[in-house]
């Protein structure tokens, strides 16, 4: 059994888990609402191995029995989090069915001062527009860039255990030279 | 709809499937999804690549002038990857290549259909001072036995020293969900720390 004291004693290891930012909201099968379990079991194993991470959760909720539904799950990771911090938001059924689970909006930091890069899709324009009315980007240190093209491609990912960014559009060069990753930039090959 | 080299070859196998059909499916395909994850170490770097060529699991029914078609734009796939594998070795040191499956294809339910897209690379990564762990999306129903892609992916993660770690939800259905969304752990990865 690890002795979660110990492990955040510890200094910080490379790419270990220390904070995470991720979008909830409410899934459906056969017309009630459920719990996914997903992120339960991503921290009970975060939790198994040594970390205990401090977590915001950007909850979005059509009316108030989503509200409570979401509060509730998210009441149940309590025992398994450093702490948690949840901010919810009402939006309409129209939003709401873009912004899905939001997945590009999830963060996950190792350092302190983690900057999201956002692509340039509408379902991400609406999640920076309401995470950037919330004070939730703040109180957990986040900032999200946009790049200025069009940041495509499966080589723009960045991996928060590893210092090496693939990305695919020269243009952004500036943008990208400002952080520590080593920058591969890996021409796009189709227009 | 974001254009990337996944997008595209969607695009092209869902046509040769049924010609005009990704007019429809890829419409709402705007989001990323991984070609590529990069382990550093203090050494060297791991580096996993997806390959969806074994494993277009809702496409059984392919005829002979679609097989020919779909070798084309796998030949086409194939040289992509390979620039971008090139590239990566132009930069990295000390690189290990490892390939990873990926899925395709289209999920039934009782009443619909829905097109995902699973990447064997959508991994999470993190180190204690003694190991290396991944963190991926457990692939729900494995209906074809020979592909296996779980296994795959735990298998290949261990040749690489890193302890696999399967996250599920609460169902079946759950991890549909999630993969239909595009696969949750991955989504907890796009992180950058300024200088």
């Amino acid at each position: 059994m690890v002795d979660l004291k110990k492990a955040h004693a510890l200094p910080d290891s490379k790419g270990s888990i220390r904070k995470i930012l991720f979008h909830q909201s409410s899934v459906f099968q056969n017309d009630r609402q459920i719990s996914k379990g997903i992120f339960q079991n991503f921290l009970k194993n975060l939790n198994r191995i040594g970390m205990k991470p401090k977590i915001y959760v950007f909850a979005t909720y059509r009316n108030d029995s989503e509200r409570v539904f979401l509060e509730e799950e998210a009441n149940q990771w309590k025992p398994l989090v450093q702490s948690l911090d949840h901010f919810g938001t009402r939006v309409s059924n129209q939003i709401w069915s873009r912004l899905a689970y939001a997945q590009d909006t999830c963060l996950i930091a190792n350092s302190t001062k983690p900057v999201a890069i956002m692509t340039r899709s509408d379902r991400n324009k609406d999640m920076v527009h309401l995470l950037s009315k919330s004070s939730l980007l703040k109180r957990a240190g986040f900032q999200i860039v946009e790049p200025e093209g069009n940041f495509t491609l499966e080589g723009g990912h960045v991996f928060a255990s590893s210092k090496v960014l693939l990305y695919s559009n020269p243009k952004d060069q500036e943008i990208l030279s400002s952080f520590e990753q080593k920058p591969i930039f890996v021409e796009r090959h189709s227009k | 709809m974001l254009k990337g080299i996944v997008s595209k070859l969607i695009t092209k196998l869902l046509d040769i499937q049924s010609p005009g059909s990704s007019a429809y499916y890829v419409s709402w395909y705007d989001h990323v999804d991984l070609v590529f994850s990069i382990f550093e170490r203090k050494d060297n770097h791991e580096v996993f690549y997806v390959d969806f060529e074994e494993a277009t699991l809702s496409y059984p029914l392919w005829d002979n002038r679609q097989r020919l078609l779909l070798n084309r734009e796998f030949h086409g796939w194939r040289t992509e990857l390979q620039k971008m594998i090139d590239e990566i070795e132009k930069h990295l040191k000390d690189v290990s290549f490892h390939k990873m499956p990926g899925v395709i294809g289209h999920e039934n339910f009782a009443q619909w259909q829905a097109f995902f897209i699973y990447s064997g690379v959508n991994l999470l990564f993190s180190s204690d001072e003694n190991k290396d762990y991944a963190f991926y999306l457990k692939f729900p129903n494995e209906s074809n036995k020979d592909i296996q892609v779980n296994e795959r992916i735990e298998s290949t993660l261990r040749s690489a020293s890193i302890v696999p770690i399967a996250i599920t939800g609460n169902s079946e259905f759950a991890n549909w969900a999630e993969i239909r969304n595009s696969a949750g752990v991955r989504c907890l990865i796009k992180v950058l720390s300024r200088k």
